[in-house]
Parts: C-alpha cells; structure tokens; sequence
C-alpha cells in the first residue's frame, strides 16, 4: 500500500511508509480462556436462576436480588463465547517499515492505537496453521502476551506467511541501517 | 515431526541456516518436578477419595492437580518434540502444539543479546529470558537450546554471529 489511509500523516515517522493493512478474520472464534469464562459464567447464571426459584417461593419480591447475578453471570459467560469474534471484528492492523500498529475501536473506549517499535532485539513468534498467527514480545515483557484482551500480535491473519515475511524484511532493514550509524 | 524440521518457509531473504538441532532423548528429573509432580498425584488422589462423597470436590481437586501436573508432564514428554535452529539472524524454536499448528519463536541474536553457555553432554545454550510463571514480576529463566550434544559448537557460532563473523 503505498497511499496511507487519511489520519495516517500525522502518525507515520518521516520516510516511514505503510506496507501492509489488513483486520483479523472475523468468522467466529474462542479463545482457550474463553471457554474457561463462558462455562464459569454460565455456571454462576444457572445458579442465581435456582437461588431465584428457590426464594420466589417465600413469596415477596425478594428473588429480585438475583437478578443482579444473573445478569452479571450470563454478561461474562456471552463474554467468552463472542467476545474474542467481537474484538478481532474490531481491531485493524498496520504494518510500516518501521512499526508495527494494532487499532482497536470499541464501545466506551473509543479508538486506540498500539505501536510496537520494530527493533532488532523484538522476538517475533509465529503460530503456523490455517490462520496464522504473529507475535510480538519485548524484552523485559513480564505480562504473557497472550493474556491480554487485545495482545500484542497479530491474530487470525489471511495470508499470515507473507505478512511474517514482511514484517522481518522490514525489522532486517531496521538493523542494517542501526548498524550503519 | 522428523528429525529435521522444514525451515525454510519461515527464514527470509538474505537469512542462512547455520545450525540445526534438536534436544537428546531423555530427561533429567528436577527436585522442583518431582515436587510439584508429588504435589500433583495427591490431589489427584484425593479427588479419588473423595468422588463418593462429593462429586464438586472430587472436580475441582481433580481440575487443581491437573493444573499443577499439566506443564511439568508437557516438558518431560512432549519436550522432546522441539525443534531448534540457529540463522544469521536469530536463534529458531519450533514446537508442535496440542491443538494443532506449529509454534516458532524467532529470538534475535544481537550484539547484546545475553548468551549463556552450560559446557555438559548434553548441555544448554541460552539466548534469553523468560518470566517465571507465578513470580512473573520477580524472577527471570534463561531460556534457549535445552539438551542439545554440542552446545560449545552452538555458543561459539552464536558468539562469532554477535562479533558479525558468521
């Protein structure tokens, strides 16, 4: 891509160009801890529903208070189940000769924007499968990457092989001209 | 996975493969292992005494020893499976993982890169650090090559790519 989207300018370093746009695949998917938050959930909803019943039946409007779990449960049990789908359908990726950007824009936070610095010393991780995966871990990182609700990497990608390829070409290019100096 | 891995669809231009290796078959057993393995087995034991009485109880002992166990039996077993490379511009770590999909880790070797050198047959190179799990804040583990049959070999490539002789 070598026309940056408006909004870009301001952003983008002197002689720094875009190489690569591109947003996660957003068909549906959970991630491990999804599943994890989805069954806990639940659980806690099904339970708030019997707690209900179960003081309905003195009479009053008592089982209201339930109400509040019930809600609460069934919230971070949808969490887990669509949350990761909802991110990713909300977060766009950018790749520049020197950086790396991770976009978001959700509902009460509003748009942020993630820069990772393409040093020669960033560990770049691939996860090769069908939709490959890219990470990025600096050093001295002590939160694991991956549990993060937006991590460090680029999730879900397309055609992830030759964005991998282009993200060392343009750390490589990185370090020769840091060795240059 | 055969004894040698398919590098070359992750190196890119310009990047050469030096070295190429893989752990030696076998383990050593850890007094940290053989404890948190201890540890394990009674909750799993546990869960057993207690699947008559209370089948809540028995699952979250059962739940809480896999836990404890899961990633001490992952290293001794599937440790093996992994995959090491050295290039002329990082140090490779490939390994399968469970649900499918390869794993690589490209760590860059620079010239600040802290490489470390444990001389035994078989022995470990490092070329990194990694938090320790549950003293993520406080402790660090040097993590690269483990149990490869020529470490001194890998260190000294490693230490002439860092002076920028490979």
């Amino acid at each position: 891509m070598t026309d940056p989207a408006p909004g870009w300018e301001s952003i983008l370093r002197p002689e720094e160009t875009l190489i690569w746009q591109g947003q996660p695949d957003g068909s549906f998917s959970f991630r491990p801890q999804g599943i994890l938050m989805a069954v806990f959930g639940f659980s806690f909803a099904f339970i708030a529903v019997i707690w209900m019943q179960g003081t309905m039946r003195l009479g009053g409007y008592f089982w209201i208070l339930g109400g509040f779990h019930l809600a609460i449960g069934l919230c971070v049990g949808l969490w887990g189940l669509f949350g990761a789908t909802f991110l990713n359908r909300h977060t766009w990726y950018s790749l520049t000769s020197e950086r790396v950007f991770i976009a978001t824009e959700l509902p009460f936070l509003g748009r942020r924007l993630r820069e990772i610095d393409l040093t020669p010393s960033l560990r770049i991780d691939l996860i090769d499968g069908p939709l490959p995966e890219i990470r990025f871990v600096q050093e001295g990182t002590v939160v694991s990457p991956a549990n993060k609700a937006v991590p460090d990497a680029f999730l879900r990608l397309a055609d992830g092989l030759r964005i991998y390829g282009e993200i060392r070409k343009a750390q490589a290019n990185r370090r020769q001209s840091s060795r240059g100096l | 996975m055969s004894a040698t891995a398919d590098w070359s669809k992750f190196l890119t231009v310009g990047e050469r493969l030096l070295w190429e290796g893989r752990p030696e078959p076998g383990f050593v057993l850890k007094p940290s292992t053989v404890l948190r393995l201890l540890l394990a087995s009674f909750f799993l034991f546990n869960a057993v005494l207690w699947w008559k009485v209370s089948f809540a109880v028995a699952f979250a002992l059962l739940a809480g020893g896999v836990w404890l166990g899961e990633k001490e039996l992952a290293n001794l077993f599937l440790g093996g499976r992994r995959r090491y490379a050295l290039t002329t511009e990082r140090a490779l770590v490939m390994r399968k993982r469970p649900l499918g999909g390869v794993e690589l880790q490209g760590w860059p070797i620079t010239e600040e890169t802290i490489v470390t050198l444990d001389d035994r047959q078989p022995g470990h190179v490092s070329f990194g650090f990694e938090p320790v799990a549950m003293k993520r804040n406080r402790q660090v583990r040097a993590v690269g090559f483990d149990r490869i049959r020529n470490p001194r070999e890998v260190y000294e490539l490693i230490r002439q790519l860092q002076r920028g002789e490979a």
